[in-house]
């Protein structure tokens, strides 16, 4: 089409109005429509606070997985020489009662944090989604069924289950995000059912159903992406929860249990020298914060972000 | 509509039902209550086995839960292992406590949240709604118990040696020897303030997006066409749609603000359940444990149907198919 054009109008070459028109008519077949993703990707990086606090939780992360190598002190190398000291350039979170180097054991605790929150968060939004997907996709026995039993573990008291748990099993890091997951899937089961009652009876998904695409293929390939947007927002819900949750099951003395160091085990040691070891207390305290309100202004973005309602 | 509330009433009865057969099996999962007896070599053998026998506990599991769900429809929940006194006893004396907290902790939500929440959406964008953002998500982001040893920092012993005279308590209900509303208040403003901190932040938000929701409908649009000025287009018209969502939500949370009351009364040593159910938990208490459980599940369960029932009587336009 351009090539047809330019070969009309090659008699009027010499004005500078068409030399204008022209460029502008090269451009026309290059403007390419923006993918869903580019979209997204735009909408996220406008949020600022969420574009900074995916910044930091990268950087947490980094420090998770790289804590042998950054760590200064081992977690539970103990110095006489230096117990109960407040912060300084050799120790700059000050150390505990037995010399420990705060810092050190803060970020060994963020590792078990850290990784636990993001242990839950997967597995407990891919349990409710498939919890979900297939409740909302066959409907009738099979949805009261499940959401019934969806409701049932709602009404369960979570945090006291949590506790009795931890008084039969002796949690590890591993055992209290199986315990987390069974507890906070729920949510997420929800959300995706509610998402996919509404996409269910689309046109495209009876076209898939008519030319005889197989259930399974019909639920990836159809319904799954449109539920994406929820997983994800409650992913990072589920995680800040899971982080808080394991914290105060630490700090009751039923989650992690010390030597290994957790957020909520540092606190709970920091308890009976609170008034004059402020340190202890503030440091490992302020880290859960930093965390969680940066996976909550994710969260955030990524829900603006994937809003469908929003205006570009 | 009956059909619907019979419903849900049956529903709720099925689920206290299970709740009440996990509860009882993850407690008796979690231990021998009577392995402090057999440790002890002062405590002969028969003496143990007459215990058993007397509790109840040479039987199989589902005898020993049919046999406590029995005591329990009849309002008995047993006898404590470690205090040799009736449970309800044990627990009756710490239900008080627990609803002075929880209910003082609701109010102040609700009188602080709702307010705040309707000022933000029709102020939206504007500083205080920006700052109100920001300080919710600090607040749930805030683990309950951190907030509470902050609170007991500043307030209970910053400012105590800074002031010269103690204005608020950090442990216990109330001073021994002392009383009165005065000492109670001292005792129980930091505890409030712990746990309504997190409510405040998540209760604003949610009224501030039924605000919103209710803001952009078409009938607004039409009382201010007919000339009603703003106020009572906002109190009249918008608020009492917009408060709808909350109360359901408000009424959801009694059942669970319990979990926060669990981590709040341990920090603040206030004589409430959720102190019990963690002290019960760490001595081996079984029969207190379960009782505390059991009511904790009833107490949601009830809350939900509450909420589930006066949300389609407030709602004209909830289904109920």
């Amino acid at each position: 089409m351009v090539d047809q054009d330019r070969q009309r109008t090659s008699g009027f070459q010499g004005s500078e109005a068409m030399q204008a028109a022209e460029a502008v008519g090269e451009d026309y077949g290059k403007v390419k429509g923006r993918t869903q993703r580019e979209i997204v990707w735009r909408r996220f990086k406008r949020h600022r606070l969420a574009m900074i606090s995916g910044l930091v939780l990268v950087l947490l992360y980094a420090a998770a997985l790289a804590t042998p190598w950054i760590a200064p002190y081992g977690y539970a190398d103990i110095d006489y020489t230096a117990l109960d000291q407040g912060p300084s350039l050799k120790h700059p979170m000050g150390t505990d009662e037995l010399g420990r180097d705060e810092l050190t054991r803060v970020i060994y605790g963020g590792r078990v944090s850290l990784l636990l929150g993001l242990g839950v968060g997967v597995f407990s939004t891919l349990i409710g989604a498939v919890v979900g997907i297939i409740s909302g996709y066959y409907g009738r026995f099979v949805d009261t069924a499940s959401m019934g039993f969806t409701d049932f573990m709602l009404t369960l008291p979570f945090l006291p289950i949590l506790l009795v748990l931890g008084s039969i099993f002796n949690f590890t890091a591993v055992t209290i995000t199986f315990a987390l997951v069974l507890l906070l899937w729920m949510t997420i089961a929800r959300l995706v059912r509610g998402q996919v009652l509404s996409v269910r009876n689309q046109e495209y998904v009876q076209a898939a159903k008519a030319v005889g695409v197989a259930d399974f293929m019909i639920m990836f390939r159809h319904i799954f992406p449109n539920v994406v947007g929820v997983m994800l927002v409650q992913a990072t819900l589920v995680t800040a929860e899971a982080i808080l949750i394991e914290s105060a099951l630490s700090f009751l003395g039923l989650g992690i249990q010390p030597p290994t160091p957790s957020w909520g085990n540092l606190l709970e040691d920091a308890r009976t020298t609170m008034t004059t070891q402020w340190w202890l207390t503030w440091f490992p305290g302020m880290m859960i914060v930093i965390t969680v309100l940066c996976v909550n202004f994710l969260g955030d973005g990524l829900r603006d972000a994937l809003d469908p309602k929003a205006v570009e | 509509m009956i059909a619907y509330i019979i419903r849900k009433v049956v529903f709720s009865v099925v689920v206290l039902f299970l709740a009440s057969a996990v509860i009882f099996a993850l407690v008796s999962l979690s231990g021998d209550p009577l392995s402090e007896l057999r440790n002890n070599p002062n405590v002969q053998q028969e003496d143990i086995e007459r215990l058993t026998a007397e509790y109840g506990l040479d039987r199989p599991m589902p005898v020993q839960y049919v046999i406590w769900l029995g005591d329990l429809l009849r309002g008995d929940l047993g006898v404590s292992f470690k205090q040799y006194a009736p449970v309800s006893e044990i627990i009756g004396d710490r239900i008080f406590p627990t609803f002075l907290l929880i209910g003082t902790a609701l109010i102040v939500t609700t009188i602080i949240a709702i307010p705040f929440g309707v000022y933000s959406a029709i102020k939206k964008y504007s500083l205080l709604d920006n700052t109100g953002t920001f300080l919710s998500f600090l607040g749930f982001s805030m683990p309950i118990f951190w907030l509470g040893l902050i609170l007991q920092l500043v307030f209970g012993i910053y400012l105590a040696s800074w002031a010269g005279v103690r204005i608020f308590y950090v442990a216990g209900m109330s001073s021994p020897g002392g009383g009165g509303l005065i000492d109670l208040l001292q005792h129980l403003t930091l505890p409030v303030i712990a746990l309504a901190v997190i409510e405040v932040a998540a209760l604003s938000r949610f009224q501030r997006s039924a605000m919103l929701d209710v803001l952009s409908a078409d009938y607004l649009r039409t009382a201010r066409a007919k000339g009603l000025s703003q106020k009572t287009v906002y109190l009249k018209h918008a608020l009492r749609n917009a408060m709808i969502p909350s109360i359901t939500l408000l009424a959801l949370k009694v059942g669970l603000v319990f979990n926060g009351a669990i981590i709040t009364e341990t920090i603040f040593a206030w004589p409430g359940l959720g102190f019990l159910l963690v002290d019960s938990l760490s001595k081996g208490d079984y029969n207190v444990a379960r009782g505390i459980l059991i009511i904790s599940a009833a107490l949601i369960v009830f809350f939900n149907l509450v909420a589930d029932l006066a949300y389609s009587l407030v709602d004209p336009r909830v289904s109920y198919d």
